[in-house]
């Protein structure tokens, strides 16, 4: 298998201080040469085509930055390659932090990426500003959402599942989830941002609770959605 | 096509599918009238006058000076009243002043022509004329002007009257001041009719500004979301990717206009419900170039009527355009909610935004946004502010309950006021 390639030398950077040290996995040559370009605010230490590869020859780092769908380029490559949850699964079992690198934007399939153990989600389109702060909040321990994960967050929560959302954090996901500016929000709810924020963070973490520990059967019905449509490999 | 009132005069520049003819206004009726009026009160006094003097002419002092007084009065009196048929109208003319001032020669004429039958007497016809003339004065003179040459007439007739040393000073007062009292009592009944006939031509020039920036409305209504399409058509800066897209939203476009130009459009073809969802779905279309985020699971399956469908589909696709001219937006969020009584939309983009205590709403938010579903009952909310993005919130009732309603009310959210 291939070795990791390294893009910058590696340093002991503690948790929270410098930039985050990051590891990028994905099947697109591109990204994985420019990703350290994009992105001044990171520390790219390593970037693998297959999240076999970085299984074999795994590197130390704050947050490894995951392609959601991986494709091996090589013809003779094994139909096998990990990807999806199942490559998502394979990393947090490594002990790292994961944030999906996607242009998904299905809730349902960002929500399971949630389920298998990634951290976060941004997207390959959003600027790269937003990328960086996404690695950085994962990094301090946050769940990053996206905006189409915000409204599934809305819609479980009124259709009964046990989320267990505060009357405060509900109110700033209702906000956030029709596209609610944080100044508005703060201003309509008579908060600072700041808290606003921290209302957010806290009911982020409570869907990913709620995603890895409710049975899937449970999750389907909130969502409405038939027996075993999402589940069926697990 | 709104439809134009028949007795709506066309405009130069107005709907050229309407009636070219001409319809008088009502001021123009309104003269006619009097102009036939008048003629017609003269033409009794000219008989009497006549019947008068021929019964009378041998009673007179001077018989060939009362013929020819007679005479004098019939000619410019039938001048007059010819002059009034041929323009139509009283207040123009070159015979209106002989006719006055052959009044004021008439009343001491008669002193002369007919002593002794001055008063009580109608062969001494002079009162009886200018009785007349001054009362038709008041269709071709202002009204001021009518009072003082009554009063004024009044006078001369009671002073010559009196020379004359026949009848008493009260009734010779009294038969003065029928000159003035008929004239003021023409002018005010004039001045009441040509005000009914101005207010009548004013009602309807009104309806008709209001016809013409009806259709002006709909002339913008039908071309506003064209322009910006067409305009990012235009631009060589345009992305290719975009095209597509935009090429969708201009065949639309195109059938709009189409049907705005009385061709018959093809009518969609679509026998799904009219719900939320589908008015979303069909108001997106053609924006897959913006960084849309569709939440509307909450409320998509909410009925709509007809009319509020395609009315808040038109302002969802409004605001949308707006967005993709104007907002420079990383995200735009198109929401959808019910509370059970209520049904909610929310286009909220994270672009530039605008100040809205110093920028006005334009015509898309303000008129086919706002306006439009203002009178489907339906409440719209923009919000915005410099580097906030926008916020348009619509509101509805629900007119029949929403199927498997599985959702709860809204509990302590900020969007949900009233």
């Amino acid at each position: 298998m291939a070795g990791p390639t390294a893009v910058a030398e590696t340093s002991d950077h503690g948790e929270g201080a410098g930039p985050p040290r990051v590891v990028v996995i994905d099947d697109s040559t591109v990204i994985r040469g420019g990703f350290a370009t994009v992105h001044p605010g990171l520390d790219v230490i390593a970037t693998y085509a297959a999240v076999e590869d970085f299984e074999a020859h795994p590197v130390a780092c704050d947050v490894v930055v995951l392609d959601l769908l991986l494709r091996r380029p090589e013809p003779q490559a094994p139909s096998s390659a990990k990807q999806g949850r199942a490559a998502i699964r394979t990393v947090r079992d490594l002990g790292y932090r994961i944030c999906i690198y996607t242009d998904e934007r299905r809730s349902l399939v960002l929500a399971l990426c949630l389920r298998a153990g990634a951290d976060g989600v941004v997207h390959k389109s959003d600027p790269p500003e937003v990328a960086v702060q996404a690695v950085r909040d994962i990094r301090q321990g946050q769940v990053v959402v996206t905006q189409s994960l915000v409204g599934l967050t809305e819609l479980l929560d009124r259709r009964g599942a046990t989320l267990e959302l505060s009357p405060r954090q509900r109110q700033v996901i209702s906000a956030r989830a029709r596209g609610r500016h944080w100044k508005d929000l703060a201003a309509t709810l008579y908060i600072t941002e700041g808290v606003a924020r921290e209302h957010y963070q806290a009911a982020c973490v409570k869907l990913r609770h709620y995603l890895r520990d409710t049975s899937p059967g449970d999750i389907e019905r909130a969502v409405g959605i038939g027996p075993g449509d999402l589940f069926d490999d697990e | 096509m709104v439809p134009v009132p028949e007795h709506v005069t066309p405009l130069p520049s107005g709907d050229i599918r309407g009636s070219a003819r001409t319809v008088p206004s009502a001021t123009q009726r309104a003269e006619r009238g009097i102009a036939l009026l008048a003629p017609a009160v003269r033409g009794v006094v000219l008989v009497q006058i006549i019947l008068a003097a021929m019964a009378n002419v041998r009673v007179s002092a001077h018989p060939i000076g009362y013929v020819a007084l007679t005479v004098a009065v019939v000619a410019v009196s039938v001048l007059a009243m010819l002059q009034c048929l041929a323009l139509r109208s009283v207040r123009r003319g070159a015979w209106h002043v002989p006719d006055l001032a052959l009044a004021w020669l008439a009343l001491p004429a008669m002193n002369l022509l007919m002593p002794g039958h001055v008063v009580g007497d109608w062969g001494s016809w002079a009162t009886g004329y200018a009785i007349n003339v001054a009362a038709l004065s008041a269709s071709w003179l202002p009204p001021t002007v009518v009072v003082s040459t009554s009063l004024g007439l009044a006078a001369w007739c009671f002073t010559w009257k009196l020379a004359s040393g026949e009848g008493s000073w009260p009734s010779l007062l009294t038969d003065s001041l029928t000159i003035p009292g008929y004239a003021i009592v023409v002018a005010l009944l004039l001045h009441y009719l040509r005000g009914l006939a101005a207010d009548v031509d004013q009602a309807r020039e009104d309806a008709v500004a209001a016809t013409r920036a009806l259709e002006l409305q709909r002339y913008q209504l039908t071309v506003h979301d064209a322009t910006s399409v067409l305009r990012l058509l235009s631009d060589e800066e345009t992305p290719v990717e975009v095209l597509p897209g935009l090429r969708r939203q201009a065949d639309l476009e195109a059938r709009r206009l189409r049907t705005y130009l009385g061709e018959p459009a093809p009518r969609p073809t679509d026998d799904g419900q009219r719900t939320v969802g589908t008015m979303v779905a069909a108001a997106v279309q053609g924006f897959e170039d913006l960084p849309l985020e569709l939440a509307i699971e909450l409320g998509a399956q909410v009925p709509l009527p007809d009319q509020v469908w395609a009315a808040t589909g038109g302002a969802v696709t409004t605001v949308l355009h707006n967005v993709r001219l104007h907002a420079e937006a990383r995200q735009v969020v198109v929401h959808a909610d019910t509370d059970g009584s209520t049904w909610e939309v929310v286009v909220s983009d994270d672009g530039v935004g605008f100040d809205q205590d110093r920028q006005p709403l334009g015509f898309g938010l303000n008129t086919q946004v706002r306006e439009v579903l203002s009178g489907l009952d339906v409440r719209t909310r923009i919000e915005s502010a410099p580097g906030r993005g926008t916020t348009v919130t619509m509101v509805g009732r629900l007119t029949t309950p929403a199927p498997e309603q599985t959702t709860e009310p809204q509990r302590g959210g900020t969007h949900r006021r009233g």
